[in-house]
């Protein structure tokens, strides 16, 4: 007679080997492709779309790897061609002329040129893309011959390079236009579209690349890794090649032998906007006293760690020609809480005053919403913290329906002008409360006029100051650059948002 | 995350109209076990500490110092500091009020929803009870945790929607206990000559049914307790229970686990302190058990 | 079971799965944010945002889209995910592997753990072996999974690097890898039911012990190999599997945290994450599949039960 037990280790065994033979049906990773080995990313989210038309902020640099663009931004900031060779601006600024590189062809064997161009471009001018909002300038696209195309602009249009530097600058073979692409390439990129399911991506090197020569791996594979520290863990463990981290685990990547990988000019900053049609925060002496009670350097070390986050009171990084090197060192921008009070007091408000401030639920958000709680607190404002999950939060930012929000925000994408149009003038994405200072569209189109840095600064910088000194709706934080690790064996490895991945190459294991 | 202890041996017991003697002697049986003593005395020192935090703590749970991050532990910080240098020894302390309080909350939802509806679907069978323990068994065979998860998605996070969703989460299973019980007490003949003799309906449940019910109820609302106390520590864990610059202790693990690599030790404090009162809440439970089981045996 | 008994039980846990299937497509209507608010990004205008909503069919009536929701899974179609476009199927598929492998190796764990340790605790009850016995199951109890799994990261994976601290390798990548991603959270997951199991099968052999025919039967010199063989696994084996059933919903549950604490992308990964963005298809998806197992579970446990118990089975 068989016992129970035994019967019921033959249940357990026989539900056993169904998950095994469940587990062994899903497909594992293929083997590298060709000889050159292949690249493996630790990211925190994929695309949910890999058409450039549909990408969200932070996803370009996925798409731009089967795209190419038609400018390249460099690490540092500035253009370098790619898919234009060369390009001028018009002493007036209002004609951008491109010279598109030849024999080019796109991945789908069609050639890329100047109709190429002018459709794309016509396309996303007529509506229905994400970045459909940035061509709004644009009083006609004109192919001159095969390879020259001239954009006639109705404003000062330094800011367009930019802007082709992005995601309205990934050029699709104009067969495919009138489809989905998100879950196909339609490109001229160094990459073509292997495998798209749910958290990982993977690309294969593509031989007929203009640019074929520079690229060092067979493939890229992104993985994605939502926790931070569950991505950082398999770098370490070798399953990864590169991930990007957080600042505070810039400590523990350097214990562990893996190589930082910090970019020469940070991205985004961390701040928190105001809604100056709620509250007391119409009131300037009410923005001037939170900025002057905000001790960044405090915030920026405890949250970020040594480093990881510059404090500032402007958006831009200091290697940015829009940084204004003065401007942190004004009264305005200075930790000055018995000043703080001083004004509030002026505003009539001795007695501070309420207000909800949302965060979002990760841990840097909390921790600065608690530290603000406290400094704000200081001066007698009471801060109650909402901390909300990423869709309410991100709505209810888009809408307009907050007090206060802390928040990090690309500051130069596509372009410097963008912070300003998005914070400080009416109609603004991120200006719910209409707030307007006078001049300040003035001194932006003046800044929009140059075609070099140089000559865009000096109207910036009295921009960003003229704000600062009214007391700004948006109070930045600190500069804080998109860190990544890598293994000691990846070289030339660019993390920027901007790269396309094509020096890169990983000694074999 | 659904319940993991029948309450079985309780149900089995014979109904009987319930008297203060008796309970006397369940209180004399319970008390007899060195374990359950102990167990007693640490929710009774719990609460005592909970009410005498402000007095008693060591430091302000809320003060921040940014410049003493992660301290270690020492004199003036027994526990250290948290990731904004905040003292960990009295945000433990200020969190055992939330560490008692979670659990009454959600298991007092749990009465509020299960009882009821156990009464009536035990009491009046047919349709109703056929509908109720579809619902509810559709309800238990969902994970608790996702449940509690999807309620959470719906109403927000938060400590008190964490707790509402518990109890609904709960629910389920005291409403079994009770519809189980009722319907056994339902049979008895002591029901029968009570209406017969016209008391009204509301008078049977009231002094007949539910001292018969509450035996196997207190048990399983006891047990739920620690259960409660868990599942409020992995919410909180996941961000949605409380909110800064409050703590519960799920939420201290949570900072505890981002900064593991920084300060690996400040993962014990809070959860030692959830194991030790999860461990008193279903010793008490088992007690509370046997000591019925033993009185029903009599 | 006879024939007829099977199907009251089979249409039972059909009618459950519709009404789970009822109950999260009713509350997950009532969950404020809109996907595609999200899906259209941070700086999108309302006109995308509505195009959006009608691409995604958010804009038509409820009844439509929970019947079309319902014909579709009818068909084993389980909609699209609103983020990556992906089949919910293929999603589920993905995540499923991971996460089954850590249930059922807690599941494992805990019945070679807890059964054995609660059988030789129950046959020498009162001894220092017993007493350790229960007290380690009732502290095991009292242990949240996912503080386990934590310092068992910290332990074996940070501080010692005998096992990977993250992660999943499928079984097809080989068994060794696997086993070494899984052990780590299998045994925190699996902590607490063999708790539950070794407390349930000393209660069962106590009380076996108890039954006056054994004691008889040990006055007469019967041998405990004997005993064991013949009386205690049988009469044990019945409370243990009622509660692998009522276990099956906790360890699902329970997973959730512990792959967030492991970095597993399993589905508790893919619930939370389709909570965060509001992904509802994937939602609903991933609460019918637990439902689903659940109810199957159970009906196997039943089975399970009337095969071991013939008393049940004739009646």
């Amino acid at each position: 007679m068989r016992s129970p037990l035994s019967r019921l280790l033959a249940v357990v065994a026989t539900v056993v080997l169904a998950v095994t033979a469940a587990a062994c049906s899903s497909s594992g990773p293929e083997s590298g492709s060709g000889e050159k080995a292949r690249l493996t990313i630790g990211a925190a989210a994929v695309p949910s779309s890999l058409d450039p038309r549909k990408s969200a902020p932070y996803e370009a640099q996925w798409i731009g790897m089967l795209y190419d663009t038609l400018v390249q931004r460099t690490p540092d900031g500035g253009f370098a061609p790619a898919l234009a060779e060369s390009w001028t601006l018009s002493p007036d600024a209002r004609t951008l002329e491109l010279t598109l590189r030849p024999g080019v062809t796109f991945q789908d064997g069609a050639p890329f040129d100047a109709a190429a161009v002018k459709a794309n471009l016509d396309a996303a001018r007529a509506g229905g893309t994400n970045f459909s909002g940035q061509l709004t300038n644009i009083a006609s696209v004109e192919a001159t011959d095969a390879r020259h195309v001239t954009i006639a602009l109705t404003d000062s249009g330094a800011p367009m390079l930019g802007v082709l530097a992005g995601e309205a600058g990934m050029i699709i073979s104009p067969a495919s236009l009138g489809e989905d692409l998100s879950r196909r390439s339609a490109g001229a990129g160094p990459y073509t579209l292997d495998r798209f399911e749910g958290q990982r991506l993977a690309l294969t090197a593509w031989p007929g690349y203009w640019n074929a020569g520079a690229l060092g791996v067979g493939g890229v594979d992104i993985d994605v890794f939502i926790d931070d520290s569950a991505r950082l863990r398999a770098l370490r463990s070798g399953q990864l090649d590169t991930a990007f981290i957080i600042p505070s685990q810039v400590r523990e990547v350097g214990d562990s032998g893996l190589e930082l990988l910090r970019p020469k000019t940070a991205e985004s900053f961390w701040g928190v906007l105001v809604n100056t049609g709620r509250k007391e925060f119409g009131n300037p002496l009410v923005r001037q006293a939170m900025m002057l009670a905000l001790d960044r350097p405090a915030i920026a070390r405890a949250v970020f760690g040594e480093g990881g986050c510059t404090p500032s009171a402007q958006p831009f990084d200091a290697n940015d020609w829009a940084h204004s090197p003065e401007l942190d060192s004004l009264p305005a921008a200075q930790y000055d809480p018995a000043r703080a009070r001083q004004l509030l007091a002026q505003a009539g408000l001795a007695g501070g005053f309420d207000f909800e401030l949302q965060v979002g639920t990760a841990q840097n958000y909390t921790q600065i919403g608690q530290i603000l709680q406290a400094q704000w607190g200081e001066i007698g404002i009471r801060v109650n913290l909402r901390p909300m999950e990423n869709v309410q939060f991100v709505t209810a930012r888009r809408q307009g329906d907050f007090d206060g929000t802390v928040s990090v925000y690309l500051n130069a994408r596509p372009d410097q002008s963008a912070f300003v149009k998005n914070f400080y003038l009416p109609g603004g994405i991120f200006n719910p409360g209409k707030y307007d200072l006078p001049g300040t569209a003035e001194l932006l189109s003046t800044s929009s006029s140059g075609a070099d840095p140089a000559s865009r600064a000096p109207a910036m910088h009295q921009l960003m100051v003229n704000a600062l000194n009214d007391g700004p709706p948006i109070m930045p934080i600190c500069t804080a650059p998109r860190l990544a690790a890598s293994q000691r064996g990846v070289r030339d490895l660019d993390m920027t948002l901007e790269t396309k991945f094509t020096d890169v190459a990983v000694d074999p294991k | 995350m659904t319940t993991t202890s029948a309450p079985g041996p309780v149900t089995g017991h014979a109904p009987e109209p319930a008297a203060a003697a008796p309970r006397r002697r369940t209180l004399r049986l319970l008390l007899r076990r060195p374990s359950t003593v102990v167990a007693v005395g640490f929710l009774l020192l719990l609460v005592l500490l909970a009410v005498l935090a402000p007095w008693i703590s060591p430091h302000d749970p809320f003060a921040q110092d940014l410049a003493d991050r992660f301290a270690p532990y020492s004199a003036d910080h027994l526990l250290g500091t948290d990731d904004l240098g905040r003292d960990v020894a009295s945000r433990l302390l200020y969190a055992i009020k939330l560490a008692l309080l979670a659990p009454l909350i959600s298991v007092g939802v749990a009465l509020a929803l299960g009882v009821p509806t156990g009464l009536w679907a035990g009491l009046s069978r047919g349709v109703v009870d056929a509908v109720l323990s579809r619902v509810a068994d559709a309800l238990l065979s969902l994970p608790g945790l996702a449940f509690a998860l999807a309620i959470i998605a719906v109403v927000g996070p938060g400590l008190a929607n964490v707790m509402v969703a518990l109890g609904i989460v709960f629910a389920p299973s005291l409403f079994r206990v009770v519809r189980g019980a009722a319907m056994a007490v339902a049979e008895e003949p002591f029901i029968d000559s009570a209406r017969s003799i016209g008391s009204p309906t509301s008078r049977v449940l009231w002094v007949h049914v539910l001292p018969n019910v509450s035996a196997p109820l207190l048990v399983q609302a006891t047990i739920l307790m620690g259960l409660a106390l868990l599942s409020e520590a992995g919410l909180s864990f996941l961000g949605l229970g409380v909110q800064p610059p409050e703590a519960s202790w799920g939420s201290m693990l949570r900072t505890a686990y981002e900064n593991q690599f920084e300060a690996p030790l400040s993962v014990l404090p809070p959860g030692i302190a959830v194991v030790v009162t999860v461990l008193a809440f279903n010793t008490l439970g088992d007690a509370i058990r046997d000591a019925m089981t033993a009185r029903g045996r009599r | 079971m006879r024939p007829t008994a099977l199907l009251t039980r089979l249409g039972g846990g059909l009618v459950v799965l519709w009404l789970v299937s009822l109950l999260t497509f009713a509350l997950l209507q009532l969950v404020p944010g809109d996907p595609a608010e999200l899906v259209a990004g941070d700086s999108a205008t309302p006109a995308r945002v509505a195009e959006i909503r009608t691409q995604l069919g958010l804009d038509r009536p409820l009844v439509t889209q929970y019947l079309s929701w319902l014909g579709g899974i009818l068909h084993g179609d389980l909609g699209r995910s609103v983020f990556t476009g992906d089949p919910v199927a293929d999603a589920i598929l993905r995540a499923a592997p991971a996460t089954l492998s850590i249930t059922f190796v807690a599941l494992l764990i805990a019945v070679v753990v807890g059964v054995p340790a609660g059988v030789v605790a129950g046959l020498r009850r009162g001894s220092w072996l017993d007493r350790a016995v229960s007290l380690l199951a009732t502290v095991g109890i009292a242990m949240p999974g996912f503080w386990v799994a934590m310092l068992l990261v910290l332990v074996l994976a940070l501080a010692l690097n005998l096992l990977p601290a993250t992660g999943y390798s499928p079984l097809g990548e080989g068994v060794g890898e696997w086993f070494s991603h899984i052990a780590i959270p299998a045994t925190a997951l699996g902590l607490a039911t063999a708790a539950e199991l070794a407390r349930h099968a000393r209660g069962c052999v106590a009380d076996v012990l108890e039954r006056p025919y054994i004691r008889t039967a040990l006055a007469r010199g019967a041998g405990s190999a004997w005993l064991v063989r013949h009386h205690v696994l049988r009469n044990a084996a019945i409370p243990v599997v009622t509660v692998l059933g009522l276990q099956a919903g906790r360890l699902l549950g329970g997973a959730i945290v512990i792959e967030m604490v492991c970095g597993v992308d399993g589905l508790g990964t893919l619930a939370i994450n389709a909570i965060l963005q509001r992904d509802f298809p994937i939602l609903q998806g991933y609460v019918l599949l637990s439902a689903a197992i659940v109810v199957v579970v159970n009906l196997l446990v039943d089975g399970t039960y009337s095969w071991l118990n013939p008393k049940v089975r004739a009646s």
